[in-house]
C-alpha cells in the first residue's frame, strides 16, 4: 500500500506493508533510530512521536493509520542546526542520564508546548505521565521544561 | 592548594548533546551487512522437563537456526564470576536442559528478520513435563549459601538488655527497569576476533565467559561496551552476550540478540527477595547493646550471586551503628523463580529496609525521637569495622541527620503533623539512614589502569576501561583528568571499555567503585603527567621547577615571563628526547570506606484507597566531595525514584505455580512523573581520604535509605508496624483492618 | 481477496469491508489495545479495517435534546470538549483518567466500549447515562442498543461479526454527574474499581434522583442500588450521612467470593466520596 506521510517536514511516498507498526517503520525503513522501543505495549513512552501535533506511542499505531498525516520524531526538532529550546534545556539542566527515554520525553513535552505554551508544573507532569524514566526521578526533567518555557521555547506553531 | 576549576562544577555532559537529538547509537540501533536477529525462547513452566520440536518453526521463511540445549557446548558456568580469581558454583548452560523457572532460557531462534524470528517462536512446539516447583522463601529448603558473621557476644548483650525489639520483614524481587531492554551484537571483526558489542558493566567479565564457554583464547575475544540505556545492575552479569557470541561463532554471521520488556523481566535477573528477622537489644538509656539479624535470601533458580549478595547484605550491618555485640546469619536458597543478580545497592536496600524500620520501633519502645535515638548510636568519624573489614573512613552520618532535621523541620513536623489528619487522610513523617561501600577492597580484587596521553596538538586521551551506565561517569573522569592535568576540559576525551584496546580493570562499573577507585587512578595519572610535562619543560629550557607554573594547557616560565602551550612542549620533547608524553598508571585501591545518607519523607495516606502519596522528600548524603553537583543530584533523585518504588509499588508478582503476573509496565509499576515528589538533596562534603579530591560514592547509596524512610513515615501516620515491602494499597488497608 | 488494510472512504466502502470481514479481520480504531494484542499474542496474518480517521465517526454533535459522540472520538477530545464537560461531566472526568497522554490521544470511546474490559473507564458512565449505541452492519442497516445491553461480559458484546459501533447517543438532562477510579497508583493505572454517579438536585440541593454504576466488581458495571438508596433524598454534603455500611454491603453482594472484596469494600468508600466530590466540583 502506498502511504503519503510527512516526516520531519519531508514528504514521503512509500510502498509499504500498512500493518507494520509505526515504530518499526520509522526505525527500520526511515532509519530514525532516535525512536526507541522500551516496552512494546504503550506503557513506557520511549517510542513517543508527535502525530498531527499530538504525542502518541508509535508502538501502538500502524503505518496505514498515518497516511496523509504529519509526524515529528526527535530527529526533526532541530531547525537549521539549532536545537529546540527543550533539547537545550534538557542538556543544560542535566535532565538526561542514560538517554533512552529522552527522545520520547522531549517529544511529549514538545507536544505539550505546541498546544499549551505556558503549562503549570502539574500540566508538565501530566504530559509526561506516560514517559517512564528510571534514571532521573523526573525532577530535572520538569525543571528543564520550565527552563525552556522561561527561555522562550520559540513556539513556531 | 589551587582553587578547583572543574571539580565541583556543574559541567554539562558531552554525551547529552547527541542523546537530546536522538543521534546516539545504542546496541539495538546497530546494523550490519548480513546480520541475523536472534531471540531467546523462555520456559513457560517453573519446573519441568522439556521437549522441543522445532520442525515446523524451522520451516518459517528466513529462519537460519534454532538452537537448544543439545546444540550448545556442555560447559557449565556461573555468569556472576567477574574476575579470573572468583569461583562460584557453576550450574547454568548457554541454553538450559530443563525449565527451572518461568523465564529460563531453553532455546534460541535465529533468523533474517525479527518478523521471521517471532513467527518461528510462535510455531515452536514445547512439551513440558511438570514437576513441583519451589516458590518463595517459605517453601525453600535447598541452601545455595550460608554464612555467619559475628562480633562480640550478642547473647550476653541480650541478657543485659532492658528491651529486645524483634521485627520480621520481607522485601520483594525487583525488576531493574532500565528503559533500554537487554540486547547485544556479536560478529567477527576484521582481524578475526570474536567481537561482542554490549551495554555492559564489566566487559572483561563477558570476555572471560565467552572464552571459557567457546574455548577461544582471551586475546581473540573482544568486548566493546556500547552506550547503555540504563542498567542498575540488570546488565551486570553476562546473560545474552555468551549466547550471541555462540550463535555468531556457529553461523559465522553477525547476530543481534534482542529482548522485549517481558523477556527482560522474566529472562534476566532481579533484585533478590529477602526475609529478614532483626532483634535489637537496648538499655533504658537508649544505647543499643546488641543485635541479631537473620537474612534469608531468595537466590532463584541458579546460583549466580547467592553468596556475594548474602555477604554484602550482612557486612553493611556492621558499618552504620556502633554495635559491639552483633550476629548476622545469612542464608541463600534456591527457588524456581528468576535468579538473583546485582541490583543498585546490592543487598544494602534489603538490609536497611528491615533494620531501619526496626530501629524506629526501638525508638518508639523507648519513647525517643527516632533521630535522637539514631544520633546516640550511629558510628563516629574514623570508626573501624568491628568485623575487621576495611576502615569506615570519614563517616558523617550524624551530620547528615543533624543537617537534615533542620532542613526538614523535623522536630516541629513530627510534633504537629498529625494535626493535618482528617477522617480520610493520615499524614506522617519518617526518616532512615543507610550506608554503602566504595569498591571491592577487602573482599575482591580492586585495581585499574590508566593510560594517559597528551597528543602533539594538545588534546588528551584518558585510555581506560570505563563503563558509563548512563550516570555520567565519563564526565566525572573528564573533570578529574582536566583538573589534575590543568588543561581545558574540552581537550580531554575518556574511553570506555574495549577489552583489546583499553587497559586492564579488575571489576568494571559496579560496587560503587568508579568515582572512588577509577577516579583516584585518573587523578594520579593526571598529576603524574603534569609533573612529567613540567620536568620535561625544565629540562628543555634549563630552568628550575620553582620557576614554572601551569594553567589551563599552558606552562609559564616565570623567569622569562614566556608562556608555552602543552602542545608546543610535547612536539619539542618528542623530537628532543624521543619519548611520547604519556603515563601509564596501575592503581590498587588502598581503602574501601563507607558512604552514608539520611533520608526524610513526608507521606499522606488515604485510609480508604490505601494509596500513599510522598509529598516531601529530602535526601542528605555524606559523599566526601561532589565532583559534579548536577550529576550528584541526578543520582540521588533517580535513586529515590528506585527506592520509593520498592517501598510502595514494585514487586515481581509470582504465583504459587511460579507464573509471573507482572510481565510489563502495566502491571509492574515503577513511579511515573505524577507520583514522584520533588526530591530535595543536600550533601555533606567533608573530604574522604584516598577519594579523588575527597569524593566517594553516591549512585547506589541513593537507593538504600528512601524506602525505609517512607515505611517509617507510613507507620508513624497510621500507628502500624508495616515491615512488608512494598506497602501496596491492599496491604495498608489490611493493616488498618487488623487494627480496627 | 481483500487488502490487508482497508481505510474506508465512505459508508458503502465500509459496508463492503464489513461484508468481507472474516475471523482474521479486525476493526481498528485507536489501536491502543488491539495493536498491542497483535504483538503480545504474536498475531501476524491479520487484516485491518481502519476506522480511526473515518470522518463520519470522528465528531461530537449537539442534536438539541441529545449529544452524539462518534465512536472514534478520542479520550483527549472528550476530556477537552466543552459540550461534554457541561452536559456529561462524568464522561469528561472518565476520559481524563484513562491511561496516559499518549493513550488518550489515540484511544477511542467506541474502542473502550467494544473492548468491554472489566476496568473500562467510560463504560460505567455510558451505563449511568443509559446511552444508546448506534450500530451499523454490512447491509448498511442501523440498529440501536442500550450500552447496558450491548456489553454482556468481560470482553463480550452483542456486536456481530459484520457490525461496527458508529456513535454513542446520550440524552441531555438536568442531571449532574461525577466519575472516580481507584488503581494502584495516582495516574496511568488500570482501574481496580471505578464508578459513575448521576444525580438530580432540587432547588434545596437535595438529591431527588440518583444512578450509580460501579465497574470492575462484576463482569460489567453494576448498578449500586444500596448506595443509591442511602444517598437519595439527602443533600450533596457527604458528611451528613453514613455511607460506609451500604458501600461494604454493595461490594459484598457484587463479589462475595473474590478475595479482593476486603480491599474493595474500603476502597469503594473513597471511590464514592471522590465521585461525589467530582459532582460538586
Amino acid at each position: 500500500m502506498f502511504i503519503n506521510v510527512i516526516v520531519n517536514g519531508e514528504k514521503i511516498n512509500i510502498d509499504i506493508n500498512p500493518t507494520k507498526r509505526l515504530v518499526d517503520f520509522l526505525r527500520d525503513d526511515l532509519n530514525l533510530t532516535g525512536v526507541k522501543e522500551g516496552c512494546s505495549e504503550g506503557e513506557c513512552g520511549a517510542c513517543t512521536v508527535i502525530l498531527d501535533r499530538k504525542a502518541v506511542a508509535s508502538c501502538s499505531v500502524l503505518v496505514g493509520q498515518v497516511n496523509g498525516k504529519e509526524i515529528i520524531t526527535i530527529e526533526g526538532l532541530e531547525k537549521d542546526g539549532e536545537l529546540d529550546a527543550l533539547q537545550r534545556a534538557f542538556i543544560e539542566i542535566g535532565a538526561i542520564q542514560c538517554g533512552f527515554c529522552t527522545p520520547g520525553m522531549i517529544l511529549s513535552c514538545k507536544a505539550l508546548l505546541m498546544n499549551n505554551p505556558f503549562p503549570t508544573e502539574d500540566e508538565i507532569k501530566r504530559a509526561i505521565e506516560g514517559n517512564l524514566c528510571r534514571c532521573t526521578g523526573y525532577t530535572k526533567i520538569v525543571e528543564a521544561v520550565q527552563s525552556a518555557i522561561e527561555w522562550g521555547h520559540g513556539n513556531d506553531e | 592548594m589551587k582553587e578547583l576549576r572543574y571539580v565541583g562544577q556543574r559541567i554539562i555532559r558531552e554525551d547529552s548533546y547527541d542523546k537530546a537529538r536522538g543521534k546516539t547509537i545504542y546496541v539495538g540501533d546497530m546494523k550490519r551487512a548480513n546480520m541475523l536477529y536472534a531471540k531467546l525462547v523462555l520456559g513457560q513452566k517453573a519446573h519441568a522437563e522439556i521437549e522441543i520440536d522445532k520442525t515446523e518453526a524451522m520451516l518459517v521463511d528466513g529462519i537460519e537456526a534454532i538452537f537448544t540445549h543439545e546444540d550448545v557446548p556442555k560447559v557449565q558456568y556461573n555468569a556472576f564470576e567477574w574476575h579470573s580469581s572468583i569461583k562460584a558454583p557453576r550450574d547454568e548452560y548457554l541454553l538450559n536442559n530443563k525449565a527451572r523457572y518461568v523465564g529460563d532460557r531453553i532455546a534460541l531462534v535465529v533468523g533474517k528478520s525479527k518478523k521471521a524470528v517471532e513467527e518461528a517462536i510462535a510455531k515452536l512446539s514445547i512439551a513440558y513435563k511438570e514437576e513441583k516447583p519451589v516458590i518463595g522463601l517459605d517453601e525453600a529448603t535447598s541452601l545455595a549459601f550460608s554464612k555467619e558473621i559475628s562480633t562480640g557476644d550478642y547473647e550476653k548483650a541480650f541478657e543485659n538488655a532492658d528491651y529486645i525489639i524483634k521485627d520480621i520483614g520481607t522485601t520483594p524481587k525487583i525488576h531493574h527497569a532500565a528503559i533500554e531492554p537487554h540486547a547485544c551484537l556479536a560478529e567477527f571483526d576484521d582481524r578475526g576476533n570474536l567481537l561482542i558489542w554490549a551495554p555492559c558493566q564489566v566487559a572483561s567479565q563477558i570476555q572471560i565467559h565467552v572464552s571459557n564457554i567457546l574455548n577461544i583464547p582471551l586475546n581473540r575475544v573482544r568486548v566493546v561496551k556500547t552506550v547503555m540505556g540504563g542498567s542498575f545492575g540488570g546488565k551486570s552479569i553476562p546473560i545474552l552476550e555468551p549466547i550471541a557470541a555462540f550463535a555468531t561463532y556457529r553461523l559465522n554471521r553477525p547476530v543481534l540478540l534482542y529482548m522485549n520488556r517481558t523477556d527482560t523481566i522474566l529472562g534476566t535477573v532481579t533484585r533478590n527477595a529477602t526475609k529478614i528477622t532483626v532483634e535489637t537489644a537496648v538499655n533504658k538509656e537508649g544505647k543499643i547493646l546488641g543485635r541479631k539479624i537473620e537474612a534469608h535470601v531468595d537466590g532463584g533458580a541458579y546460583n549466580t550471586n547467592a553468596a556475594a549478595v548474602t555477604m554484602a547484605l550482612g557486612k553493611k550491618l556492621f558499618r552504620l551503628y556502633d554495635i559491639k555485640d552483633q550476629c548476622y546469619i545469612g542464608k541463600a536458597y534456591y527457588t524456581n523463580t528468576i535468579p538473583g543478580g546485582a541490583c543498585r545497592g546490592y543487598g544494602s536496600p534489603q538490609a536497611h529496609a528491615i533494620t531501619e524500620v526496626n530501629i524506629d520501633n526501638v525508638a518508639k519502645t523507648l519513647n525517643m525521637d527516632p533521630c535522637e535515638f539514631r544520633l546516640k548510636n550511629l558510628i563516629e568519624d574514623g570508626a573501624k569495622d568491628p568485623t575487621g573489614s576495611t576502615d569506615i573512613g570519614n563517616a558523617k552520618i550524624k551530620e547528615c541527620i543533624i543537617k537534615g532535621m533542620e532542613a526538614f523541620n523535623w522536630k516541629e513536623k513530627r510534633k504537629n503533623i498529625r494535626n493535618k489528619n482528617t477522617n480520610r487522610y493520615s499524614y506522617g513523617i519518617g526518616m532512615a539512614c543507610g550506608t554503602h561501600g566504595n569498591g571491592y577492597t577487602g573482599a575482591y580484587p580492586d585495581y585499574t589502569s590508566v593510560d594517559l596521553r597528551l597528543f602533539s596538538d594538545g588534546s588528551v586521551l584518558v585510555n581506560m576501561s570505563i563503563h558509563d551506565l548512563g550516570c555520567g561517569t565519563l564526565t566525572i573522569m573528564q573533570q578529574i583528568a582536566a583538573e589534575a592535568l590543568d588543561i581545558e576540559i574540552e581537550k580531554v576525551k575518556v574511553t570506555e571499555a574495549d577489552t583489546l584496546n583499553t587497559p586492564a580493570d579488575s571489576a568494571g562499573t559496579q560496587a560503587s567503585r568508579v568515582t572512588y577507585v577509577c577516579g583516584a587512578a585518573v587523578k594520579e595519572a593526571g598529576e603524574k603527567l603534569r609533573q612529567k610535562l613540567i620536568d620535561t619543560f625544565c629540562k628543555l629550557k634549563g630552568i628550575n621547577q620553582d620557576d614554572v607554573i601551569t594553567s589551563q594547557g599552558y606552562i609559564f616560565n616565570k623567569q622569562s615571563n614566556q608562556k608555552y602551550s602543552y602542545s608546543e612542549i610535547v612536539v619539542e620533547a618528542e623530537k628532543t628526547f624521543q619519548e611520547d608524553m604519556s603515563v601509564f598508571i596501575k592503581y590498587k585501591s588502598p581503602a574501601n570506606p563507607a558512604s552514608f545518607a539520611a533520608c526524610f519523607a513526608e507521606v499522606k495516606v488515604d485510609k480508604y484507597t490505601g494509596l500513599v502519596e510522598v509529598i516531601d522528600f529530602l535526601a542528605v548524603h555524606d559523599i566526601g566531595k561532589s565532583i559534579n553537583p548536577m550529576l550528584v543530584e541526578g543520582q540521588i533523585q533517580g535513586g529515590v525514584q528506585f527506592s520509593i518504588g520498592m517501598a510502595l509499588t514494585e514487586d515481581i508478582d509470582i504465583d504459587s505455580k511460579g507464573n509471573v503476573k507482572s510481565t510489563n509496565f502495566s502491571k509492574y509499576h515503577i513511579l511515573n512523573s505524577t507520583s514522584m515528589p520533588k526530591v530535595r538533596t543536600m550533601t555533606i562534603e567533608a573530604n574522604e581520604p584516598y577519594g579523588p579530591y575527597g569524593a566517594k560514592s553516591v549512585g547506589e547509596m541513593a537507593t538504600v535509605a528512601p524506602a525505609p524512610a517512607i515505611i517509617n513515615a507510613i507507620n508513624f501516620a497510621l500507628d502500624t508496624n508495616i515491615t512488608t515491602y512494598p506497602a501496596t494499597p491492599e496491604l495498608i488497608i489490611n493493616e488498618l483492618n487488623k487494627k480496627s | 481477496m481483500m487488502n490487508s488494510f482497508i481505510e474506508p472512504k465512505n459508508i458503502e466502502h465500509l459496508c463492503d469491508a464489513l461484508n468481507e470481514k472474516d475471523e482474521n479481520t479486525y476493526i481498528l480504531a485507536g489501536g491502543t489495545d488491539l495493536i498491542i494484542k497483535f504483538a503480545k499474542e504474536n498475531i501476524s496474518n491479520f487484516k485491518i479495517i481502519d476506522i480511526s480517521s473515518f470522518s463520519n465517526f470522528r465528531s461530537i454533535e449537539d442534536l438539541g435534546d441529545a449529544i452524539k459522540i462518534g465512536s472514534c472520538v478520542t479520550m483527549t477530545e472528550i476530556e477537552n470538549n466543552k459540550l461534554i464537560k457541561k452536559e456529561i461531566p462524568a464522561l469528561a472526568t472518565a476520559a481524563y483518567n484513562v491511561g496516559s497522554t499518549q493513550i488518550r490521544n489515540r484511544a477511542t470511546i467506541g474502542g473502550n466500549l467494544a473492548n468491554a474490559a472489566q476496568c473500562g473507564d467510560t463504560i460505567p458512565v455510558l451505563f449511568a447515562y443509559d446511552a444508546d449505541i448506534e450500530i451499523l452492519n454490512s447491509l448498511n442497516q442501523v440498529r440501536y442498543e442500550k450500552a447496558r445491553d450491548l456489553v454482556t461480559g468481560i470482553g463480550k458484546t452483542t456486536l456481530k461479526k459484520d457490525e461496527v459501533i458508529t456513535s454513542i447517543l446520550i440524552k441531555k438532562s438536568k442531571y449532574s454527574s461525577g466519575f472516580s477510579k481507584v488503581g494502584s497508583r495516582k495516574s496511568v493505572t488500570i482501574s481496580k474499581i471505578n464508578c459513575c454517579g448521576k444525580i438530580l438536585l432540587d432547588e434545596d440541593n437535595v438529591i431527588r434522583d440518583i444512578e450509580i454504576y460501579m465497574g470492575a466488581v462484576g463482569v460489567k458495571p453494576i448498578k449500586a442500588e444500596l448506595i443509591e438508596k442511602e444517598i437519595l433524598g439527602k443533600s450533596l454534603e457527604i458528611s451528613s450521612y453514613n455511607l460506609e455500611e451500604s458501600i461494604k454491603e454493595q461490594i459484598e453482594r457484587a463479589i462475595p467470593n473474590r478475595s479482593s472484596k476486603h480491599y474493595k469494600k474500603i476502597a469503594a468508600i473513597g471511590l464514592i466520596k471522590d465521585m461525589l466530590a467530582d459532582i460538586r466540583r
